[in-house]
């Protein structure tokens, strides 16, 4: 079992499907229904007759009922159209942490459930990397191709080398805003605990947010597991990260230094998601990680709580195509 | 005490390791980017921590262990692990030496002691009830041999004397088939002082038989000649048990029979001494007159092969005989000047003197080894004023030197098989001092030669039958005061005496499993935080 297989039923994950608003940018042939005109079998309405019109949708009995002479009336279906998921990993070296029980493990999770989510619908999915040493080129895939791909790229950036965790990490978003344009709608999955000086991300999630795309930002919760560790080593030497540099004095853990730090993180937060608010910012409620037993802990709670997240019931659904 | 010390150092110093405050972790966390500042002047931080660590499981994990070594250490405890259920092996150890067979009106000893066992076997089968049981007899005299209950009836005494050790000796086998638990010795000889092992079965010692007076022929000596003419001497020792007087004694031998008197010895009370001459060489029997209590230390016969004067080949012509010598030519001692000691048979004993107090010398005392045959009377003092000169020649084969004078000239030498002696020739007519060191030394050696010590006796005692007793003077004493019947075996008691485990190993093991646990616990919790 690879490292990054989902802790979930691929069953259920077979069974549902995406089920993004309606208004939300399509493409192709899929099995989106969409308020359109289009090659499907669901009646849309009926049209008058013009001239082109394929002669074989033209209801005669229809025609009969208006008592006009020539009112021909046409048959006019529902388009059936493919939705594009691009699915963004925040793949700073932080997310590697807490060690036991990395965020970024759960992040992957989270894209390889959605792929076959994606795959049991016939769409398209796009997968990208923020603060990624990798090549950030997107990978996207369709149908049932999308479980295989998103395998190897969940693969990929876990066993990527990472950058040292004390170096200041930089986003790249150009590649993910030139692939915004098909896409349906945006997953963010991440901590949010990275700063954005230039401003870039926040860009490229206002604008995922334009043509009525939809973005989901899913955020990773490992705070209380952190603290806890914290906790039981009462006096800690922090290593340096993200460019922010200690030095050996050591930090005593008391209460009110785990309720500033709180504070300072539901800030830092809040901060980030009113720089990208917008129509289409829909922000899930928090993965929580479990303050103890490590990995197997993560997988049980992965387990329990990814199928009623709000992030899969925003974005999936059971039974047929919507 | 210095158990208690070492303790106490171990909990100060686990106290002390408690109160220590933990090394600063070092962790990586992925808001550390958010963390506040830390105070531009670190607190300094007293390396030991005044509160008790009484929330540490660790802590008291480790004091529990140290406790529990401490009572190891100092705690003399024992358990009992469970009740062991009854089991009762019994051993009888029945004395059948010859002793056994005194009567008292018609009954033997052993007749008493076989009831006896008979009893004892009852009572230990009627107290195991339903647990397990087993028994055997050992009988048991100067030797042992091992019989079953059921044949108590026919067994019968044996020819020979025994003692206390020989009993206890018996009791105290090991190879049973049956497990034995109680061992209870039937004799008549009282209960000895001899520890018995703790860890051994318990031992009863019950003395059948009452006091009944014995008079018996113990010993018998033959005192050799002397060379002073002193004649040879048989002595006849008869003790008496229980103040009786003593009885007639009668030697037999080829010259008939004598009955010699029985004078009171000054050894003990009841110890009557007969010396007399003894008669022509032979099988001589010793015996008292009239019945006692115990008949077979009555009878006691024995050889007389030594004669009853010193012969010796004697061909110093210039020294006067001993008077208790006898000149023969096949003696088989032969007094010679050393020129002649060629002259002597091969296997016969010599005696060869050499000119050492003819020739004037004035050396030192040399080397000289242990002999106190020759040396033991000799004033060295004057041997050193008078030194007698050394053997003229190369001294024959066979002998080494005894004393050598400073310049390493043999003065005595001593052969061992067969004995042989040389020593200077004795004066008379010279100094006084050079006469007595001369004649001491002859007449040492001559005695050490003619083997003036007692002659041991090949004893045989018998019966009136003529039955050969061995060693019946052990069973003589027949009027021994009964000592106190022990108290009935305590079967019962027997559970009680389940062997107690000391319980320093149980408690030392504990204090490993509790610092094993410390561990395991401090592991998972590692594990469990690192996660």
């Amino acid at each position: 079992m690879d490292a990054t297989e989902p802790p979930v039923s691929r069953d259920m994950l077979r069974q549902a499907h995406l089920r993004l608003r309606h208004s939300v940018p399509t493409g192709g042939i899929g099995q989106h229904l969409r308020r359109r005109a289009g090659q499907s079998l669901e009646f849309r309405e009926f049209r008058s007759y013009q001239m082109g019109d394929d002669i074989r949708l033209v209801d005669w009995r229809a025609s009969l009922r208006t008592g006009r002479l020539g009112g021909r009336l046409v048959r006019v279906f529902e388009a059936e159209e493919r939705t594009t998921l691009l699915i963004v990993v925040d793949a700073r070296p932080a997310m590697r942490l807490p060690e036991a029980a990395p965020k970024l493990l759960g992040a992957l999770w989270v894209l390889r459930a959605l792929a076959e989510v994606a795959a049991a619908s016939g769409d398209e999915v796009m997968f990208g990397t923020l603060f990624s040493s990798r090549d950030d080129r997107l990978v996207s895939a369709r149908g049932q191709a999308a479980p295989t791909v998103a395998r190897q790229f969940a693969e990929d950036v876990w066993t990527a080398t990472p950058a040292p965790l004390d170096t200041v990490p930089a986003a790249s978003t150009v590649s993910l805003m030139r692939c915004l344009r098909p896409a349906s709608a945006v997953v963010l999955l991440s901590d949010l605990l990275f700063d954005d000086p230039g401003g870039a991300i926040a860009r490229f999630l206002r604008a995922a947010q334009d043509s009525w795309r939809q973005v989901f930002v899913q955020l990773l919760d490992s705070l209380e597991a952190e603290l806890a560790l914290a906790r039981a080593a009462r006096r800690l030497r922090v290593a340096s990260t993200e460019g922010r540099r200690f030095d050996d004095t050591p930090t005593e853990i008391d209460r009110p230094w785990e309720d500033a730090i709180r504070k300072r993180i539901g800030q830092h937060v809040a901060e980030r998601l009113e720089a990208w608010g917008g129509p289409g910012l829909t922000v899930e409620p928090p993965l929580t990680w479990p303050t103890t037993g490590g990995l197997p802990a993560l997988r049980a709670a992965f387990a329990a709580d990814f199928p009623t997240s709000g992030l899969l019931r925003g974005i999936a659904a059971r039974g047929g195509a919507g | 005490m210095i158990a208690a010390g070492l303790a106490l150092l171990a909990g100060l110093g686990a106290l002390a390791w408690y109160l220590q405050r933990p090394a600063p972790r070092d962790l990586r966390l992925s808001f550390a980017r958010l963390l506040p500042d830390p105070p531009a002047v670190p607190r300094r931080v007293p390396r030991l921590a005044l509160a008790l660590p009484v929330r540490s499981l660790s802590f008291w994990l480790h004091l529990l262990a140290v406790a529990l070594a401490l009572a190891a250490v100092c705690a003399d405890l024992r358990l009992r692990l469970g009740v062991h259920s009854l089991q009762i092996g019994l051993r009888i150890v029945m004395d059948v030496s010859h002793g056994m067979t005194t009567e008292v009106g018609g009954v033997s000893r052993l007749d008493l002691a076989r009831s006896t066992a008979r009893e004892e076997a009852e009572a230990a089968r009627a107290a195991a009830g339903s647990a397990p049981y087993c028994d055997e007899v050992i009988l048991a005299a100067r030797s042992y041999r091992r019989a079953a209950l059921v044949d108590l009836e026919t067994v019968e005494a044996m020819p020979e004397g025994a003692d206390a050790l020989n009993l206890l000796e018996a009791a105290r086998q090991e190879d049973s088939d049956c497990a034995i638990t109680h061992v209870t010795v039937l004799s008549d000889i009282s209960a000895p002082t001899a520890v018995w092992p703790a860890e051994a079965p318990i031992l009863r010692w019950v003395q059948v038989g009452e006091p009944t007076p014995n008079a018996a022929i113990t010993d018998v000596r033959q005192i050799p000649p002397r060379l002073n003419g002193t004649p040879a001497a048989l002595i006849v020792t008869v003790d008496t048990f229980g103040g009786i007087d003593p009885p007639v004694l009668v030697v037999g031998g080829p010259d008939g029979e004598v009955r010699p008197v029985l004078e009171p010895s000054l050894d003990r009370p009841g110890r009557f001494l007969a010396r007399m001459v003894p008669g022509t060489g032979g099988t001589h029997l010793a015996r008292l007159e009239g019945r006692d209590a115990y008949g077979g230390d009555d009878r006691l016969a024995f050889d007389l092969a030594a004669p009853d004067a010193i012969f010796v080949d004697w061909r110093l012509p210039g020294v006067p005989l001993p008077r208790g010598v006898r000149p023969s030519d096949r003696a088989g001692l032969s007094v010679v000047t050393l020129a002649d000691l060629g002259t002597v048979p091969a296997r016969s004993a010599v005696l060869a003197v050499h000119p050492g107090w003819a020739v004037a010398a004035s050396r030192g005392i040399g080397a000289f080894a242990k002999d106190p045959a020759l040396l033991g009377v000799i004033n060295l003092d004057v041997l050193e004023r008078r030194m007698p000169a050394p053997i003229p020649e190369p001294l024959p084969p066979g002998f080494l030197p005894v004393l050598t004078d400073v310049a390493g000239g043999v003065v005595l030498a001593r052969r061992a098989d067969p004995p042989g002696l040389i020593v200077p020739d004795p004066v008379r007519d010279a100094d006084p001092d050079v006469t007595a060191l001369s004649l001491t030394l002859f007449y040492s050696a001559l005695q050490d030669l003619s083997g003036g010590d007692e002659v041991p006796l090949d004893l045989r005692w018998e019966t009136a039958a003529g039955q050969p007793v061995a060693d019946a003077w052990k069973e003589s004493d027949t009027s021994r005061p009964m000592s106190a019947p022990p108290p009935p075996a305590d079967y019962a008691a027997l559970v009680a005496k389940t062997p107690e485990q000391p319980v320093w190993p149980l408690l030392l093991l504990a204090a490993l499993g509790v610092l094993l646990a410390e561990r395991l616990w401090c592991l998972r919790r590692r594990w469990a935080v690192a996660l």
